[in-house]
Order: C-alpha cells, then sequence, then structure tokens
C-alpha cells in the first residue's frame, strides 16, 4: 500500500502538466465517492430501521391475529398467522414459540421440530426452547431425545417468575415421562434431586411419594408421606398414603395407626377400611408376633392353622376331579402330621414349631389360593403373616 | 527499481491498476448499498401496496394498476430495464464494452420496485445485478480507464450485487465468472472476489447476518437415498424445462404483438398475476418465505405441487408480459416446491428409510437452479454456502447434472441467452475471444451496400438490380433488415409477371450471417452457405447491417492483403 501512495505522489509531483491534474481528479473523486458511500450507508441504515420497524408492527398485528385463532380452536389459521408474524421478526422467540406450539397442536410436528431445533441452535440454553423439543421428541416417542431435551432444559436458563417451581414441575413431567416409559432406573435419580427441590407443602410431599410408589420405591413414599402427614396431619391424603405405604411394607402396626387417622377424617374410604380391616387382623392373629407368651402363639397358631386345613380340605373336594390335587394332598398330608405338635397341652410348642406351623399354613393357602380362587380377607391376613415371617414379599 | 524510476507507460498501467483496485472496493459497497436499498424498497412497496391482509379487489387492481405505470415507464424511458437484468449485463460486457447507461440504473431500480412490490412473481438478484453494473460503468466511465478495464467492472459489480441481494459471497462470485464472464478461469477472480467481501460487508452491517433460509440441518440418511435424488435432478429437469419453453412460448407470442400494445402488456400480466394471486397468494412477489417453509417440512404434498404449478404459471407470465424483475428466485421457488414435493413422496413410499422432505427441498433448489440457470457450479456453492455442510453436496452433484443434462439436451440454448436472441442480441459463443492476429468480418466487408425496402415492387427492384453490381441484396427497413433477395429471384419473379407485386413476398428469411469480430474462416464458411452475400450484423441488435461481404469484396482484400502483408504481420 505504501508503495501505491509513493507511485501516486511521485507521480503527481514528477509530472506537473496534464498527468497531474488527472492524478487530482481521480483522488477527488475517490474521496467524493467514499463521501458519498458514506451518506448512502447512513441512509439505507435508516431505511433499513424504519423496514424493522414496519416488521415487527405487522409481525405483532399477526401474533394477535393468531391468539384469536388459537381461543377460536382455529389452529391452522393460527399457524397461517403465526408464520406471518415470524416472516419479518424472524428472531422473535415469543412469536416462533407461538408458532410451534400451534404447529405442534396442528400435529405439524416436522415442521415444528425444524422451528424449535432452528431456535435452539441459537439459543441453546434456553429452557423454554428445550422444554418444547423434549414434549414434541416426547411425543414423537423419542425417548432419548426427550430425556436429553428434558435436562437440558432442567439445567438450562430459565426466565420469568416462579422458576423453582415450575423447574419441579417440568422434572416431575420428566419422571412421569420415564416411568410412562418404563425407564424407572432413570427416573429414580430425578426422584432423588426432586426430593431435595420440595418445598414445606404436604400436596408436594405427597406427589414426590406417589411417584416413589410407582417408581416401586415404598421406603421413600413412606418417607415423604411421613413428611407430608408431619406437615400437616389431617390430610387424608397423606394418611391414606402413610398407611398403605405402611402396609405394603409389612408395618401392619403403623398402618393401622395412619389408617385409622385418615378414616376418622374420611369415613367414607372403602379401600382404607379394607386396609384397616386386613392389617388388625394380621396384628390380632400374627402367632410370631413379639412379646407373645408360649399358650398365646398356641392360642394363636391353633385356629389359623384349622383354617387353613379346612380351606385345603374344601379345596381338594372341589378338584378331586381334576387330577391336579397332588401337591394340596402331600400339603394335608404334612398338615396331619404337624396338627397333633401344634395341639400338645402338656408341652406347648416352641417358637421354632409354631414358626413352621406359620410356614405351613402360608402354603396351604397360597396352594389353595393358587387352585380355588380369591382368598377370604382372614385367609389374605393369613398369607400376608406367613409372608412377613417367610420374609417373602408378594 | 522504485516507482518514480520507472518508464512513464508502466507507471501509468501501475497507476491505472492501483485505481481499479480501489474502485473494485468501491463498486463492491455502492453495488451492495443499492442491492440492499431496493431489497428495501420493494418490501415497503409491498407493505404499502398490499397492506397486511389484502383484499381480492387489491390482488386484482394493485398489479393491474402499477403495472399501467410500470408499462409506461418502460416502453418510453427504459426499454432495456425489462426483465431480468443478467441477459442485459451480459451483452454490456460481451458486446457494449461494459457501458451500461446510468439511466438504465434508476429505470430497473424505479420499475423493478414497483413490478417486484406490485406482487409480479418475479426475483430481485437479476435487477441488482443490473443496478450494480449501471452504478459500476457510470463510476468507471469518470476515472477514463481503458476498455478492457472500463469492461471488467461489470462481472465485479455483478458478483457484489448478487452477493448483497442473496448474501452467498461466494456463490457471487462463480456466478459471475461462470454467466456474466462464460469463465471460470478469469483472470478477474481476486477483483471479485474483493468486492462481494466489500459488498457482503456492507449488507451485514445494515441487514445483519441473516440468512435468507433457515436450513435444516442436512442428514443422508442411506446410501439408497441417491437414487431418490437421482429421481429428483429427472423432476428438477423437466420443470426446468417446463418454465423455459414456456416462457420463451409465451415471450414470444408477447414480442408478435403489435409495437403499440407494448405499453399495455404489463398491465396484462399484471391482470393475470392478480387473479392468479387470488386463488394462490403465496405466488406474490419473491416469495422466499414459502421457499423457507418447505426447506423446513412445513407444506403438505398438494400445496407444494399446486404452489410450484402457480409460481411457474406466474413467473412465466410476468416475465412474458415485459416486466421488470429476475428469474433466479423464481427458479429457487420452484426447486424448493418441487423437491419438497418428491421428499414427501419418497419419505411415503420409498423401501428405504430416508431424510426428512426439507433436505429435498434443499436439493431441488440447486437442482431448478442449474437447470433454468445453466450455472451449475454455482448452484451448487450457493447451496453449500446455504447449509454449509459438506454431505450436501453429493446427493446436490447428482440431481444437478441430471437436471442440467436434461435441460441441456431439450433445450440447448440457455435461457438467459435464449432470451437475448428474441431481443435479437446475439452474445459470443461461451468461451469465444476474440482471435488476435487473424481477419476478421469486420476488416474484410464493405460498408456500401444496398438496402431494398420491402414495400418497393419487383419491377422497381431489377430497376435498382440493373444499377448496381451485386448478386444480392439485403431487404429492410429503418435500417433493420429483414432478409435478402437474389438477382436470379427477382428476373424470375419479372418474367412471371409478377412485377407489381412487393419485394417483400421473395425475401429469404433463413440465412447465415455473421458478426464484425468472427474470423476468416466464418466468414468462408458462412458465404458459402449464402446465395452471394453475407450480412455482417451488429451482436447487440442482429438486425443491423454494420457491412457486407460478397466474392468481390473477399478478392478485393485478398489482394490488398497481398499486397501490404498479412494481418498478423501489419499487426506486429
Amino acid at each position: 500500500m505504501g508503495a501505491a501512495i509513493v507511485s501516486f505522489w511521485s507521480l503527481h509531483i514528477v509530472h506537473e502538466g496534464v498527468t497531474a491534474r488527472i492524478l487530482n481528479k481521480e483522488i477527488f473523486l475517490l474521496v467524493a465517492l467514499a463521501l458519498v458511500a458514506v451518506g448512502v450507508f447512513v441512509f439505507t441504515r435508516t431505511m433499513a430501521a424504519r423496514e424493522q420497524r414496519m416488521e415487527v408492527r405487522i409481525g405483532r398485528i399477526w401474533y394477535d391475529q393468531g391468539k384469536q385463532y388459537i381461543a377460536s380452536g382455529k389452529i391452522e389459521k393460527a399457524i397461517q398467522a403465526f408464520r406471518r408474524s415470524t416472516a419479518g421478526t424472524r428472531y422473535n422467540q415469543k412469536y416462533a414459540l407461538a408458532l410451534a406450539d400451534a404447529l405442534i397442536a396442528g400435529n405439524h410436528d416436522i415442521e415444528a421440530h425444524q422451528l424449535l431445533l432452528r431456535l435452539r441452535e441459537a439459543d441453546p440454553e434456553n429452557a423454554e426452547i428445550n422444554i418444547y423439543l423434549a414434549r414434541l421428541t416426547a411425543k414423537q416417542g423419542e425417548t432419548s431425545d426427550a430425556v436429553r431435551y428434558y435436562q437440558n432444559a432442567l439445567y438450562g436458563r430459565w426466565s420469568g417468575s416462579q422458576i423453582d417451581v415450575r423447574r419441579r414441575q417440568l422434572r416431575v413431567e420428566l419422571i412421569r415421562f420415564l416411568l410412562g416409559h418404563q425407564e424407572g432406573n432413570l427416573a429414580s435419580p430425578e426422584l432423588l434431586i426432586l426430593e431435595t427441590e420440595i418445598p414445606d407443602s404436604a400436596p408436594s410431599w405427597i406427589e414426590t411419594a406417589k411417584l416413589f410408589t410407582e417408581a416401586g420405591d415404598p421406603q421413600h413414599a413412606l418417607k415423604d408421606y411421613s413428611e407430608a402427614v408431619r406437615l400437616d396431619s389431617h390430610n387424608v391424603e397423606a394418611l391414606t398414603g402413610a398407611g398403605e405405604t405402611s402396609f405394603q411394607l409389612g408395618d401392619y402396626a403403623k398402618a393401622t395407626q395412619y389408617l385409622k387417622d385418615s378414616l376418622d377424617l374420611n369415613p367414607q374410604s372403602e379401600k382404607a377400611r379394607q386396609l384397616l380391616s386386613l392389617a388388625e387382623m394380621v396384628l390380632a392373629d400374627d402367632p410370631l408376633a413379639p412379646h407373645l407368651t408360649a399358650e398365646e402363639r398356641q392360642r394363636r397358631v391353633i385356629p389359623d392353622f384349622e383354617r387353613s386345613l379346612r380351606r385345603l380340605d374344601s379345596c381338594l373336594n372341589q378338584n378331586s376331579k381334576s387330577g391336579t390335587t397332588a401337591e394340596l394332598q402331600s400339603l394335608k398330608a404334612e398338615a396331619l402330621a404337624m396338627e397333633p405338635k401344634l395341639n400338645q397341652r402338656k408341652h406347648l410348642p416352641d417358637s421354632d414349631m409354631v414358626g413352621a406351623g406359620v410356614s405351613l399354613i402360608f402354603k396351604m393357602q397360597k396352594a389353595a389360593s393358587d387352585s380355588c380362587g380369591e382368598p377370604s380377607v382372614l385367609d389374605q391376613a393369613l398369607i400376608l403373616i406367613g409372608l412377613q415371617h417367610n420374609g417373602a414379599r408378594p | 527499481m522504485s516507482a518514480p524510476d520507472l518508464p512513464l507507460i508502466q507507471r501509468l498501467r501501475l497507476r491505472e491498476n492501483h485505481i481499479f483496485f480501489a474502485l473494485t472496493i468501491v463498486i463492491g459497497i455502492f453495488a451492495g448499498l443499492a442491492a440492499v436499498l431496493f431489497t428495501l424498497a420493494i418490501k415497503g412497496t409491498t407493505y404499502l401496496l398490499f397492506g397486511v391482509s389484502p383484499s381480492i379487489l387489491r390482488y386484482i387492481l394493485v398489479p393491474t394498476g402499477v403495472s399501467l405505470v410500470t408499462g409506461f415507464l418502460l416502453a418510453r424511458f427504459f426499454p432495456e430495464a425489462r426483465g431480468s437484468g443478467v441477459p442485459q449485463t451480459e451483452a454490456a460486457y460481451h458486446i457494449y464494452q461494459g457501458h451500461v447507461p446510468a439511466r438504465v440504473a434508476f429505470g430497473k431500480f424505479l420499475t423493478g420496485v414497483l413490478c417486484i412490490g406490485s406482487g409480479h412473481s418475479m426475483g430481485r438478484e437479476g435487477p441488482s445485478v443490473q443496478i450494480g453494473a449501471g452504478i459500476a460503468s457510470s463510476i468507471g466511465k469518470q476515472f477514463h480507464l481503458s476498455s478492457e478495464r472500463a469492461r471488467s467492472l461489470i462481472p465485479v459489480a455483478s458478483a457484489a450485487a448478487l452477493s448483497a441481494a442473496f448474501n452467498t459471497p461466494i456463490a457471487a462470485v462463480l456466478f459471475a465468472l461462470e454467466e456474466i464472464i462464460g469463465d471460470l478461469n478469469a483472470a478477474l477472480l481476486g477483483s471479485t472476489v474483493v468486492a462481494s467481501v466489500a459488498s457482503v460487508i456492507v449488507e451485514r452491517s445494515i441487514l445483519g447476518n441473516n440468512p435468507i433460509f433457515h436450513v435444516p440441518q442436512y442428514h443422508l440418511v442411506s446410501s439408497a437415498e441417491l437414487l431418490a435424488y437421482a429421481v429428483l435432478g429427472v423432476v428438477g429437469g423437466a420443470v426446468s424445462l417446463a418454465f423455459c419453453k414456456g416462457m420463451l412460448w409465451l415471450r414470444a407470442i408477447f414480442l408478435r404483438m403489435p409495437g403499440r400494445t407494448r405499453i399495455y402488456q404489463p398491465a396484462m400480466g399484471g391482470l393475470m398475476i392478480g387473479i392468479i394471486l387470488i386463488f394462490c397468494p403465496q405466488a406474490l412477489g419473491v416469495g422466499y418465505e414459502y421457499a423457507d417453509q418447505a426447506l423446513n417440512g412445513g407444506l403438505l404434498l398438494r400445496t407444494l405441487v399446486l404452489l410450484c404449478t402457480a409460481k411457474l404459471i406466474a413467473t412465466v407470465i410476468s416475465y412474458a408480459s415485459g416486466n421488470a424483475g429476475g428469474i433466479f428466485a423464481p427458479s429457487l421457488y420452484l426447486g424448493a416446491m418441487a423437491g419438497g414435493a418428491i421428499g414427501v413422496l419418497v419419505h411415503r413410499f420409498a423401501p428405504f428409510p430416508t431424510g426428512d422432505p426439507g433436505a429435498y427441498a434443499l436439493v431441488g433448489m440447486g437442482t431448478l437452479f442449474a437447470g433454468i440457470i445453466r450455472a451449475p457450479m454455482t448452484s451448487v456453492f450457493m447451496i453449500f454456502e446455504l447449509t454449509q455442510d459438506y454431505q450436501v453436496l453429493v446427493p446436490l452433484m447428482i440431481a444437478n447434472m441430471i437436471s442440467f443434462l436434461i435441460s441441456t439436451r431439450y433445450q440447448p440454448i440457455p435461457l438467459y441467452r435464449a432470451l437475448l436472441d428474441q431481443d435479437h442480441v446475439h452474445l459470443p459463443k461461451v468461451g469465444f475471444r476474440e482471435p488476435a492476429g487473424t481477419w476478421r468480418a469486420r476488416d474484410i466487408m464493405t460498408r456500401e451496400f444496398v438496402l431494398l425496402s420491402p414495400v418497393i415492387s419487383v419491377e422497381d427492384a431489377a430497376r435498382m438490380a440493373t444499377e448496381n453490381e451485386a448478386g444480392s441484396f439485403l431487404v429492410g427497413d429503418n435500417g433493420l433488415y429483414s432478409g435478402l433477395v437474389t438477382r436470379d429471384q427477382i428476373e424470375q419473379a419479372l418474367q412471371s409477371g409478377l412485377a407489381t407485386t412487393p419485394i417483400s413476398t421473395l425475401v429469404i428469411k433463413d440465412h447465415a450471417h455473421v458478426h464484425p469480430d468472427q474470423p476468416l474462416e466464418l466468414v468462408l464458411e458462412r458465404l458459402g452457405k449464402n446465395p452471394g452475400i453475407l450480412p455482417v450484423v451488429s451482436r447487440g441488435e442482429v438486425r443491423h447491417v454494420e457491412g457486407v461481404i460478397t466474392p468481390q469484396t473477399m478478392i478485393q482484400y485478398f489482394q490488398k492483403a497481398w499486397n501490404g502483408g498479412s494481418k498478423s504481420s501489419t499487426n506486429a
């Protein structure tokens, strides 16, 4: 460039005739053109800004129109209106998201997906865009993409009010999605995180407890129901949930307590009543319950045993022609052999004998239930007692 | 040796190099500004004329009414501003030594804004190129550049204008080389790149770096999809052909109409466009927003087919009726719709996994561009610049080449050239360079010839023939010839008792001609085909005879050359 300038000026200095005058004119022209270019540039920018304002105005008109169409259920017209709203104001996220929303509602999933991907490309951390993408991909059954977008949204940039509440709701949505797609192993860590974000309100704890129950984690569910009860001891849902979960975990004493409290507040709950009845029977009839005397154990085990034997007998009679009674016969033989040992008056059965009796009661009830249909409430109680002491869970 | 020590002639040449370099930047900036202003003015005019939600009456009245005004302007003041602007720019580069009057640039801006803004289905890129060329020519003139340098400013300005109008600087450079110059090896590569960059910087600093299309991420889902892209190439070629043939056919009809209707022809087109807009408002103007929708899979199959058909018809009508606007944008629109339609069908029926229909719409854009504009390299790079994705290249090249080959096979003359042919302008063949050191038609021809009026009788023609030794005569009016007639034909007509018949009934229209820059070999070849006379016609107006070559002029020239030495030796 320096050489060029030198050559320009040297020519001007050496030749002061015609050539020098041409040079002056050329430099003057270039400077003048530069000035004109600046002027035109400023003018064009002004025009562009004006045009941009016009586009914004048109965009707003179409956006409002689109919202009206949405309100009146005219999805296709709304899509057209939102498209026009974004035509001149492509980077208006509000309009673009309204369009995406309408497209999803109108089942234009491919276009909605493309639009959202484009928006995400420009702003990958935007929680709202990721939420839309998550819901759309969830709708399309793309589980791994949906989970990725949900997580991007959860850890993305949120705007607006009540961010914590909205974020928690989204996590709940993700957990429900995962549970709905049998992805309990992915749902569990999300649930544990959710547990740390629960505000001090019984409904929130109840909601989390329910999710834990769905995820097959009754221990955490009971913990959360208990917390809900602590916060609101008159919350029927929390009491019932705690009672049911305690029952599920085999803690019938606690279940009885919660269910009683629940029925006090809501006596119409038939389910709670049945569970309470069952739990009370388990507690009343369990021969292996702690702190029982030997007499008391015998007093409980004998009627349980005899009832089970009668049920087995009845079942054997029902199935006498079917030829599938070998297992039942064998159990009956075993029971008849054990019965005198349990009935001894001089030497009361020890706890091992009672345990063996409880085990046999369980087997008889189970076999009878498998072959002869649903057990009665008391039979259910006996099965539960057997399960509890065999360490098995249904 | 420093600059002041160089001989004066070398220093002057160095000075011109520097000025030319400075001018490429200046022209890049001005062409960019003009293209941006043109775009803004079109948008503003569209909004002004149609409002936000136009009524049916407005769809009819606006294009018709505005076209009455533009028809008057185009017929009376700016006849060179009709149509795209690219063919005119090519003619300016190849024929008129880079001269584009400032009046034409102004007229193109004004009429282009009115035509496209009033709903005509035309593009803004072609007019931007012509406006840029006009600005470059006007600026260049002030600097007294050599004719070759002045001519070089045309592709420089074209690249800059297209770069700003379409926001694809690399494709703009290639377009200038491939289409305007017709030579990808052109020495002007550096200058066009500089101007294109200057222009795109200006454009982005005003409008921001917003791509015209929101292009989805491209995926070639399976290699079997390449077959589907080959089918797209075939369909693209067919649509390109339909567009080109339809355009030339309808334009020929309009051109054949009496000259006094020229002023009303754009309004006739406007009325037809208005009717189309009532049923298909998506055909209005440039239409990039709908191409964008096709790219993003937002249109149903029947909508894609409907828009492709409506846009094709609308563009053909708008252009053929003599409005000002280009075919660059419509070809991309058509490509997006045709490609999108193929994409939907493939997506629905192909027995192999396929990508989204948007990917086909994207490739379709390049395919139609290659088929209609016939600039395959530009089309490949343009789509590549839009996507910035190498994956698109293979399917794009397959579809482009097939479309290009089909279009070339059934429409051998590219559309821009065919349009110029209809305007009686003959560009030199692609890659043609005026031969140095050989005899050319202009060296051999004589400017003394007789032009018989087509209305004179055979008898009068025979009388004039007796005063002249020539074996054949040109026939024409107002300095524009329409054919030729031989002495034998005149004599036979006299003997047949047709003495009072107008000479126009004998005119031979199917005959050869040469242009002044064509070499001796071609002159001899074509003279042999003609009956004793070979018209030497202007490239800019093939009906304008600059001179004639007859066997006598050939002999005279050979004798002169024999005595004076060969052309090459005289040149040397």
